[in-house]
C-alpha cells in the first residue's frame, strides 16, 4: 500500500470497536491524490463508520489516519482538512443558502471580503446562484444536496468526504447528480471518498471501489476488476448480478472444474486461475453474468469445448426453460440445468424465441467463467 | 365544555365593570375598578413588584435549566428518557410540597440555620432567610425550573447530531458550534421555557403566602386572592384578574411571534402555548 | 462526539448534576424529617421513627379530606375524558372556523396562573347560582367537581389529539374496506390505537386534580380536599406529621406518574 507516492489519505490498521460489536477490523488503505475512491458495501459493513473516522466525528480505537503525511488521529473534526458532505444534507435551518456556504469560511477567520466571491462562486458552481437568499427548507431535494456540496468544496478542501449523498434523490436525478459530481471532482482535482451502498453508483463513478464486508475491505479495485475479476462470492454476487454454479476444481492449468450433471460430473473450462487458486478437489463456485450466457434453441450433446469458438473455449450444458420475463430492452430466460440450479441469461428480444418448457442449451466462453470462493 | 371555559373567562371581563354598592354586587357598568386599580399606588406596584419577581425566577430557572436539557440532551447516552422523567416528575408531584419544603430548610430553626450554627459558622440564626423576597424566588425558581427546562430539552433533543457534526467539520470549535448552531436552534424552546416560568410564577400565590410572609413581599395574585376571598370586592378582584389576563395573553402572543420566527419549520408546535401540553 | 474526557464537559456534569441536587434536595428533606424523632422539625435530623405516620393514620380530618381529594380526582378524569376525547376527534377530523383559537382556548388553563381560572369560575359559578356545597355529602361540591373536569380537559385532549394526528387513518380505510362498519372499526381498530394516550391523561389528570390547589381554593364547599387541609395544618406550623403526609403523596403520585410513563412508553412501541 505505501507503494502510492502520491497518497493523500493512509489508513493503517483502522480499528472501530462500538462495545463489543467490531463496526471497523484493522482497515489499510491508501487514496491517491486526486483519486475518486468509493467505499461499497451494505448496511453495517463499516463504510460509513470509515468515513466518520476519517472527518473525526468518532475515535478510532486502534490505528492511523494520515491526511498529507500527517497524523490526524489525535485531531477534531475541525482541525481536519477534510469536509463531509452529509447523508441528509445537515444544512443548518436557521441560516439562507448563503450563510450554509459560508460558514465554514467564516469558522476559519477567513476575511470577510474574499468570503462573499468564494460562496458565489461555489454556488455558481452548482447552479445555485440565484438561491442564495433562500432557506434550506425551501429549496427541493436536489438544491439542498448541492448547496451541501457546495458548502463542502467552498473550503478548498484536500479530501471531500461523502456520506450516501445522493441517497434521498429519486432515480433520475441521482444518475444527472452522479454526472455532475463525476464532473466538477475532475474539474477541481479534489480527492473523493465516496460512501455508498448502490454498485451501480460505485461502477459508474469511481476510480477504484473498496467493497466492504464485516468491517473488513473484501476487495479493493477499479470498478471493471471487481467487475470482471470478483475475488470471491460475495464480490460477484453483490457487484452486478450473476449466475453461480457450485463447482469442484478437477485442473489448475489449463483451469477445468465440473459440473454436477444427471449422468456425472461434466467438466468446464474457466478463466486462467492465479496462484492463489483453489486447489484440485475444492469446492468452489463458477461465476458467469447473465450477459455472458447465450441461449440456443435447440438442445446439443452434453459435454465441454468446441474449440477455437471466440477468446478460449466455449462450454455448452443442456438445460430446460423455466420462464421468460421480458424487461424492456432485454428478454431474462431462466433456464434449469440438469441438477436444478437455474441459470439467468440475457438475451436480446430480436433473438429467435424460446419457449417456457423449450430444451435449450446455453453457452459462455471460458473466459467469462470466474472461479469465487467462499 | 368550551363553554365552561370560555364564560367564566368572559364573565371575570364583565365582572371587573360592575359595581360594588354597600358590600353587594350591582349590575350597573362602571370604570370605577379600573380607576381605582390604577389610581391606587398599591396595584401597579405590586404588578412591578410581581413582575420583578417573576423576571428573577425566568432568568435563575433559565440559567439552571439550561445546562441540565443540554446534559440530558447530548452528553447522556444510557437511560436518558428516564434521567429526563426524574427531572420533570417534581412538576407532577405535589405542588404544597416543593414550597414548603423551603421553609424547612430557611425558617428560623431550619436545616440550613441548624446546620450552619451546629458547624460554627454563625451563633445566632439567621432571621433573614425566610420571610424575604430571595426566599419567595428561591422557592418558585425550585418550583418551576424543570417547566422551564421542558422545551429547552425537547428542542435541543430534536437537533441532529449531523448539524453539530457538520458545524465541527466546517472548522468551528465545539464553543463556536454552541453559539452559532445550538443555541439559535434552541430559542424556541427557550422562549417557551421562559414564558412558562414568568407566566406562572407571576399568577403564583401560595409560595409568596408561604415563605414572603409580610405585606410587602406579596404578589399580584395574593391581592385577588383577598379581594375575592376576605373583601369580597369581587369588581375589584376580577378587574386585576382582568389586567393579569391581559398581561398574560400579550406576553403568550409575543413569545409566540418571537417563537415563530425563530422556529425553522422541522418543529409542529404551533406556538408557546402548545408546549404546554404536559410532556 | 469523541475528544470529550476534558474540562468544560466535566463543568457541564457538575452544573448539571448541581441542578439535578437543587431539584431533588427538598423533597429529600421532607421525606428525610417524617421520620424525624423529635416533634418539632430541627437540625439535626433524628432518624427512626414512624411514629407520625402512626398520627396520620388517625388524623380523620386529614382522612376525610384525602377521600374528598379522591372522589374529586375520579370525578375530574371522568369529565375530562367524557368531553376530551370526543374533542379530540373533533379537533382531528373537522375544519370548523376558529379551530385555532377554539384550541388555544382549551389549552389556557394549563398555562395561566390557576388563580385567574379560579376566580373565573367562581365567579360563573356564582352567576348562574350553583351552591359550591351542592351535591355535598356525595360529591365534594358540583363546581369544584365541574371546574376540575373543564381545566383538565385540556390534557386529555392534547394527548388524544397528538396520538389522533400520528395515527395512519389507511388503517380505518382498511378496516371498512374488510367489511366493518363504522362501529366496528372504531371498537377494533382506532380505539386500540389511541388507548394508551387515553389511558396516560386519564392518569395524568387524576394526578393533577389530586394536586390542584388555586382553583379547588375558590371553589370548594364544606368540605377540604388534602392539599387544603394540608395548608390549612401549614399556616399553623410544619409538624413532622405533614412531612409524613407529604411522603405519602409524594409516594402516590410518583407511582401515577411511573404508570403513566410506562403507558407512553408501551404507546412509543405500539406505533
Amino acid at each position: 500500500m505505501t507503494a502510492i507516492v502520491t497518497a493523500i489519505v493512509e489508513l493503517h490498521g483502522l480499528t472501530k470497536r462500538f462495545g463489543t460489536f467490531t463496526a471497523l477490523d484493522g482497515i489499510s488503505l491508501a487514496v491517491a491524490t486526486g483519486e475518486f475512491l468509493t467505499v461499497l458495501g451494505a448496511s453495517g459493513s463499516g463504510k460509513t463508520t470509515t468515513l466518520r473516522l476519517i472527518a473525526g466525528f468518532d475515535l478510532a480505537t486502534e490505528g492511523r489516519i494520515l491526511i498529507d503525511g500527517v497524523d490526524v488521529v489525535a485531531l477534531p473534526p475541525f482541525k481536519r482538512p477534510v469536509n463531509t458532505v452529509f447523508q441528509q444534507y445537515a444544512l443548518f435551518p436557521h441560516m439562507s443558502v448563503r450563510d450554509n456556504v459560508g460558514y465554514g469560511l467564516r469558522m476559519q477567520r477567513v476575511p470577510s471580503r474574499e468570503i462573499g466571491p468564494r460562496v458565489a462562486e461555489a454556488l455558481d458552481m452548482v447552479q445555485l446562484g440565484p438561491f442564495a437568499h433562500r432557506a434550506p427548507r425551501q429549496l427541493s431535494g436536489g438544491q439542498q444536496q448541492r448547496v451541501a456540496l457546495a458548502r463542502a468544496i467552498v473550503n478548498r478542501p484536500r479530501v471531500l468526504l461523502l456520506d450516501e449523498p445522493l441517497g434521498a434523490l429519486d432515480l433520475k436525478l441521482r444518475r444527472a447528480m452522479q454526472l455532475e459530481l463525476k464532473q466538477l471532482q475532475t474539474q477541481l482535482g479534489i480527492t473523493f471518498i465516496y460512501v455508498t451502498h448502490d454498485q451501480e453508483e460505485a461502477l459508474t463513478m469511481s476510480d477504484r471501489v473498496a467493497l466492504m464486508r464485516q468491517g473488513r475491505i473484501e476487495q479493493l479495485g477499479p470498478p471493471r476488476e471487481l467487475y470482471d475479476r470478483p475475488r470471491s462470492r460475495y464480490v460477484a454476487d453483490f457487484i452486478g448480478e450473476t449466475n453461480l454454479l457450485p463447482v469442484t476444481v478437477t485442473d489448475r492449468d489449463p483451469a477445468v472444474v465440473t459440473v454436477a450433471g444427471p449422468a456425472g460430473p461434466i467438466p468446464v473450462h474457466v478463466a486462467p486461475v492465479g496462484a492463489d487458486a483453489p486447489r484440485a478437489g475444492a469446492q468452489v463456485w463458477l461465476s458467469v453474468r447473465p450477459e455472458s450466457l447465450t441461449i440456443e434453441a435447440s438442445a446439443a450433446p452434453w459435454g465441454a469445448g468446441s474449440p477455437g469458438v471466440g477468446r478460449g473455449r466455449l462450454n455448452r450444458l443442456p438445460a430446460t426453460v423455466r420462464d421468460i420475463v421480458y424487461a424492456g430492452s432485454v428478454v431474462k430466460v431462466h433456464a434449469a440445468l440438469a441438477d436444478g440450479v437455474t441459470l439467468v441469461a440475457l438475451r436480446a428480444p430480436a433473438d429467435p424465441p424460446v419457449a417456457t418448457g423449450d430444451a435449450v442449451t446455453i453457452g459462455w466462453a471460458a473466459d467469462r467463467g470466474v472461479l469465487v470462493v467462499d | 365544555m368550551a363553554v365552561l371555559l370560555l364564560l367564566p373567562y368572559a364573565l371575570l371581563l364583565i365582572q371587573s365593570f360592575w359595581r360594588l354598592r354597600n358590600g353587594t354586587l350591582t349590575h350597573e357598568l362602571t370604570l370605577d375598578n379600573y380607576r381605582r386599580l390604577f389610581g391606587t399606588r398599591l396595584y401597579p406596584a405590586t404588578i412591578l413588584y410581581s413582575a420583578g419577581v417573576a423576571l428573577r425566577v425566568t432568568v435563575i430557572s433559565l440559567v439552571l435549566a439550561f445546562p441540565l436539557a443540554y446534559v440530558l440532551a447530548f452528553k447522556v447516552r444510557r437511560h436518558k428518557t428516564l434521567l429526563y422523567m426524574a427531572v420533570i416528575i417534581p412538576l407532577w408531584v405535589s405542588y404544597l410540597v416543593r414550597a414548603y419544603a423551603w421553609k424547612i430548610i430557611l425558617g428560623q430553626q431550619g436545616i440550613l440555620n441548624g446546620m450552619l450554627m451546629s458547624m460554627g459558622i454563625i451563633r445566632a440564626p439567621l432571621t433573614v432567610l425566610l420571610y424575604s423576597t430571595a426566599a419567595v424566588v428561591l422557592a418558585l425558581t425550585h418550583i418551576y425550573t424543570p417547566f422551564t427546562l421542558m422545551p429547552i430539552y425537547a428542542v435541543l433533543d430534536a437537533i441532529p447530531a449531523s448539524l453539530k457534526e457538520a458545524s465541527q467539520d466546517l472548522y468551528a470549535s465545539r464553543w463556536r458550534t454552541f453559539i452559532h448552531v445550538i443555541l439559535p436552534l434552541s430559542l424556541p424552546g427557550v422562549v417557551a421555557g421562559c414564558t412558562f416560568a414568568f407566566v406562572l410564577s407571576m399568577g403564583d400565590f401560595l409560595a409568596p403566602q408561604l415563605l414572603g410572609g409580610n405585606d410587602s413581599a406579596l404578589m399580584v395574585s395574593n391581592l385577588v386572592w383577598s379581594l375575592f376571598g376576605v373583601a369580597y370586592n369581587w369588581p375589584l378582584g376580577a378587574a386585576v384578574s382582568v389586567v393579569m389576563l391581559g398581561l398574560t395573553l400579550i406576553l403568550l402572543w409575543v413569545a409566540g411571534k418571537v417563537e415563530a420566527r425563530g422556529s425553522y419549520g422541522g418543529d409542529a408546535r404551533a406556538s408557546v402555548v402548545d408546549y404546554a401540553a404536559p410532556i | 462526539m469523541p475528544h470529550r474526557s476534558d474540562l468544560l464537559t466535566t463543568a457541564l456534569w457538575v452544573a448539571a448534576g448541581a441542578v439535578f441536587a437543587f431539584i431533588y434536595a427538598p423533597l429529600a428533606i421532607v421525606i428525610l424529617y417524617s421520620v424525624h424523632d423529635g416533634s418539632i422539625i430541627a437540625w439535626p435530623l433524628k432518624l427512626g421513627t414512624l411514629r407520625w405516620y402512626g398520627v396520620l393514620a388517625h388524623d380523620t380530618s386529614l382522612l376525610t379530606a384525602a377521600w374528598a381529594s379522591l372522589k374529586l380526582a375520579v370525578l375530574a378524569v371522568m369529565i375530562a375524558l367524557a368531553v376530551g376525547v370526543p374533542g379530540a376527534f373533533v379537533l382531528d377530523r373537522y375544519d370548523f372556523p376558529g379551530k385555532g383559537a377554539f384550541r388555544r382556548l382549551v389549552m389556557l388553563p394549563l398555562i395561566l396562573p390557576g388563580i385567574i381560572t379560579g376566580v373565573a369560575l367562581l365567579s360563573f359559578f356564582s352567576f348562574v347560582g350553583l351552591s359550591l356545597s351542592s351535591g355535598f355529602p356525595l360529591v365534594p361540591g358540583w363546581p369544584v367537581v365541574l371546574g376540575h373536569g373543564a381545566a383538565l380537559t385540556s390534557v386529555v385532549m392534547t394527548q388524544v389529539y397528538a396520538r389522533l394526528q400520528r395515527f395512519d387513518r389507511a388503517q380505518e380505510e382498511a378496516s371498512s374496506d374488510l367489511y366493518a362498519n363504522e362501529w366496528q372499526t372504531f371498537w377494533q381498530v382506532t380505539l386500540p390505537a389511541i388507548r394508551p394516550a387515553v389511558l396516560g391523561a386519564a392518569l395524568l389528570v387524576f394526578t393533577l386534580s389530586l394536586d390542584e390547589i388555586a382553583v379547588t381554593f375558590f371553589l370548594i364547599g364544606r368540605q377540604n380536599t388534602l392539599p387544603l387541609q394540608l395548608w390549612g395544618l401549614l399556616r399553623r406550623g410544619i409538624t413532622p406529621e405533614v412531612n409524613a403526609a407529604a411522603t405519602v403523596i409524594f409516594a402516590v403520585s410518583l407511582l401515577t406518574i411511573v404508570l403513566w410513563s410506562r403507558m407512553m412508553r408501551d404507546e412509543k412501541v405500539s406505533d
